[in-house]
């Protein structure tokens, strides 16, 4: 960090200010205050020419257009805070910018001041346009920083050399000609060899430019970042700068969860790019995607603040209503499965830490309710004895959406493995089943929750019924037990959906709790488990119940 | 500078009311520096307490101040109202050397008042208060709707910026072309 000591005859006060000025750009400042926020932004020139005497700053497209005010004096620190000023809030790019010295006379102090002014603008700025016409003598070393500093190699370099003051240079011993030499110079300008070569020259200019094509996107980019990760200034900021302020809004998003923080994001551009950048932890505990059928799907969002949103998917509708706490959001029916499962990524995208639940249920609680519990029992009884436990998925089309639905989910759960303490899948199929558990984080999943779709908790009050209903379906595990998944966690619960595994194949001894539901056991079965758990040091307890 | 030293009167909450020091530690003097804002009341403030502000700490450490030069020359923050740079002075002497509380309830809950003093608090660099503040922005935001966040904050929409920008645009441009007629003329 540069230090600067102060004495007692020093400046305290301009040195403050300076201070101020480099660290909050306190545009203080003495011509630059004369000037309007449009000539500051709109600035085109800025020439200087000094000597022993006097310093002429010279601003605007040409140096006849004058602006013209006068400091006395002790004029040479008021002149460099303002040409630090100058550049350092250069909002365009200078079509020149000129430094001359009147006569031969050396003020090196304000030339070196010039340069470390020059040189701090270039470090900061990452990009600029400047043409530097200087007629005085010019130590290489000097401007050594200035012409190595070329991040990407982003300028260009031209050095222009009338006459040297290097009695050893001998252009000619070099079998170069000017044009050939100069040529040499551009090529070889990020060589520091160069310098060490040829000692002290004339320089008579030196031209930067930028010779990147999309040089003001960068620059525009580069503003806007600026302005966000700036302090502000308590006298011109506004409540809207305070929204798109990355220190103030990282502040202030710790203390927000997903429905505030997309509530905020859908206030002003500012807001949403600011909220995109700092990409906040939206603190979800619990995410349950209920498919009742092929054209409405629920997705059910809980917040660690307790907070939740039940959200209605639904085809050929473009309402979107708040009702009685529930959010109803429809889609067009083509793109009804990628919409929700590019919200399940979109919400879960910033999610530091792992979720509670994740609950996917294949429920059908709208055929349900279309029906009488009469004709709905009457329906599946129906159905069961028909074998066919799929008839009404087949019906409605559904295990075709259900299988688009699976496939899409396991593409993105693929592409980024779920973190979730829990997962609490309603469905009959191992198949199905295998498509999301495998994806899951295993380190993290510790309960494993599988339960018949038509006891899905939406259901809750009928369960007796339903299982009745579904008494013929069964669950096969084998697959399920030999994941990572599997042997990793500690809770394992079945419901409503007797297991057609045999038991003595299957590997329980990783889990704590166990509740599962049979077809039948026998003795054997009893003896083996009761072997095989007593061998495991934290199992506590194991409910087998069998119809 | 012309200043209305308040180091015993408005500048008296200034004064350190910290904790009794431990009886084994050495008496060490504490040094004073001393800020002023808009109203150019000077607060008198100890270095411990400043050292919540991480750009007067700065200041000090980067500019080698001595308290002599202090004294003379209050840090000068013009752009900061005389109230709120007062609010924060307080906060600091409150909580010099001193863990900060997980809550902080005494903070203004108008929204003027906290705009102004998290512009204040961000300026200065002061990492916990802006945190409390930022805590209570966030109990405003929460709950709200959109519409009901822009309004009370006047933020406005999209499309009202973007309109408001290129209104902005014409009337700079119009006043250029005033301003270079305006020089044709004097010119002539």
């Amino acid at each position: 960090m540069h230090r600067l000591k102060l004495d007692d005859s020093g400046d305290v006060l301009l040195e403050c200010l300076r201070y101020l000025q480099r660290k909050r750009g306190f545009q203080m400042g003495h011509a630059y205050q004369w000037l309007s926020q449009q000539e500051k932004d709109n600035l085109k020139g800025i020439y200087v020419k000094f000597d022993d005497r006097k310093i002429n700053l010279t601003l605007g497209h040409h140096p006849d257009n004058l602006k013209d005010k006068i400091i006395e004096k002790h004029f040479a620190e008021p002149f460099c805070t303002d040409l630090d000023l100058l550049i350092e809030n250069q909002k365009k790019e200078l079509i020149c910018l000129e430094i001359m010295q009147n006569s031969e006379t050396e003020i090196s102090e304000i030339r070196l001041k010039i340069l470390e002014i020059l040189e701090k603008a270039l470090i900061s700025k990452s990009v600029i346009f400047l043409k530097i016409d200087k007629s005085i003598n010019l130590d290489f070393e000097e401007i050594l920083p200035l012409v190595q500093w070329n991040p990407g190699g982003e300028f260009e370099f031209d050095l222009h050399f009338l006459t040297s003051e290097n009695e050893n240079l001998d252009l000619e011993e070099m079998s170069l000609e000017p044009e050939n030499f100069l040529e040499t110079i551009n090529s070889r300008i990020r060589n520091s060899e160069i310098f060490e070569k040829f000692g002290n020259f004339r320089l008579d200019s030196i031209l930067l430019s930028s010779i990147s094509s999309d040089y003001e996107d960068s620059e525009d980019d580069v503003d806007s970042e600026n302005s966000e990760t700036e302090i502000l200034d308590p006298k011109t900021s506004t409540w809207q700068d305070v929204f798109r302020n990355l220190v103030i809004m990282g502040e202030v998003l710790k203390n927000l969860q997903l429905f505030d923080i997309q509530r905020l994001r859908k206030t002003c551009s500012g807001a949403r790019k600011c909220i995109d950048r700092i990409q906040p932890n939206p603190h979800i505990s619990k995410y349950s995607i209920q498919l009742e059928n092929n054209f409405r799907i629920f997705a059910e969002i809980s917040l660690d603040s307790g907070e939740y949103q039940l959200i209605m998917y639904k085809k050929d509708s473009d309402i979107e209503m708040h009702s009685s706490g529930i959010w109803y959001k429809t889609v067009e029916a083509e793109i009804l499965i990628p919409r929700i499962l590019q919200d399940f990524e979109v919400n879960l995208m910033y999610q530091k830490t792992e979720i509670q639940e994740f609950q996917l249920d294949f429920c059908y609680d709208y055929e349900f309710k279309t029906h009488s519990l009469e004709q709905f029992i009457q329906k599946k009884v129906e159905e069961v004895r028909e074998n066919s436990a799929y008839a009404v998925k087949k019906s409605n089309g559904l295990d075709s959406f259900k299988e688009e639905f699976l496939e899409n989910l396991e593409k993105f759960l693929r592409s980024k493995t779920l973190k979730t303490r829990k997962i609490n899948i309603g469905c009959v199929s191992q198949s199905e089943i295998l498509k999301i558990l495998p994806f899951l984080n295993s380190e993290v999943l510790k309960a494993i929750n599988f339960h018949h779709p038509y006891s899905g908790t939406r259901m809750k009050t009928n369960n007796h019924v339903i299982l009745k209903i579904l008494e013929n379906s069964n669950l096969e595990i084998d697959e399920i037990s030999k994941t990572e998944q599997w042997r990793n966690s500690e809770e394992l619960v079945i419901s409503g959906l007797p297991i057609f595994t045999n038991i003595q194949s299957l590997d329980f001894t990783n889990f704590q709790f166990l509740d599962i539901l049979v077809d039948t056991v026998s003795s054997d079965d009893v003896f083996h488990l009761k072997t095989e758990l007593s061998k495991s040091s934290h199992f506590q307890k194991f409910k087998i119940a069998f119809l | 500078m012309s200043s209305t030293e308040q180091g015993t009167s408005s500048a008296a909450p200034a004064e350190p009311t910290t904790a009794p020091e431990s009886a084994a530690a050495p008496e060490v003097p504490e040094s004073f520096y001393y800020v002023h804002g808009k109203d150019k009341v000077v607060h008198k403030v100890s270095a411990g307490a400043l050292q919540h502000s991480a750009l007067i700490h700065g200041m000090i450490s980067n500019l080698g101040y001595t308290e002599e030069q202090a004294k003379a020359n209050p840090f000068p923050f013009e752009n900061i109202d005389g109230d709120i740079l007062q609010m924060v002075v307080d906060w600091c002497n409150q909580h010099k050397g001193k863990p900060t509380p997980p809550e902080d309830t005494n903070l203004p809950k108008q929204k003027e008042k906290l705009f102004d003093l998290v512009l204040a608090v961000n300026y200065l660099e002061i990492k916990e208060l802006l945190t409390y503040c930022c805590k209570q922005v966030a109990m405003m935001v929460k709950g709200k709707s959109p519409e009901e966040i822009r309004e009370i904050w006047m933020i406005p929409t999209d499309a009202e910026d973007e309109a408001a920008e290129k209104e902005a645009k014409k009337r700079a441009g119009k006043e250029a072309a005033g301003e270079t007629a305006a020089a044709a003329g004097d010119a002539k």
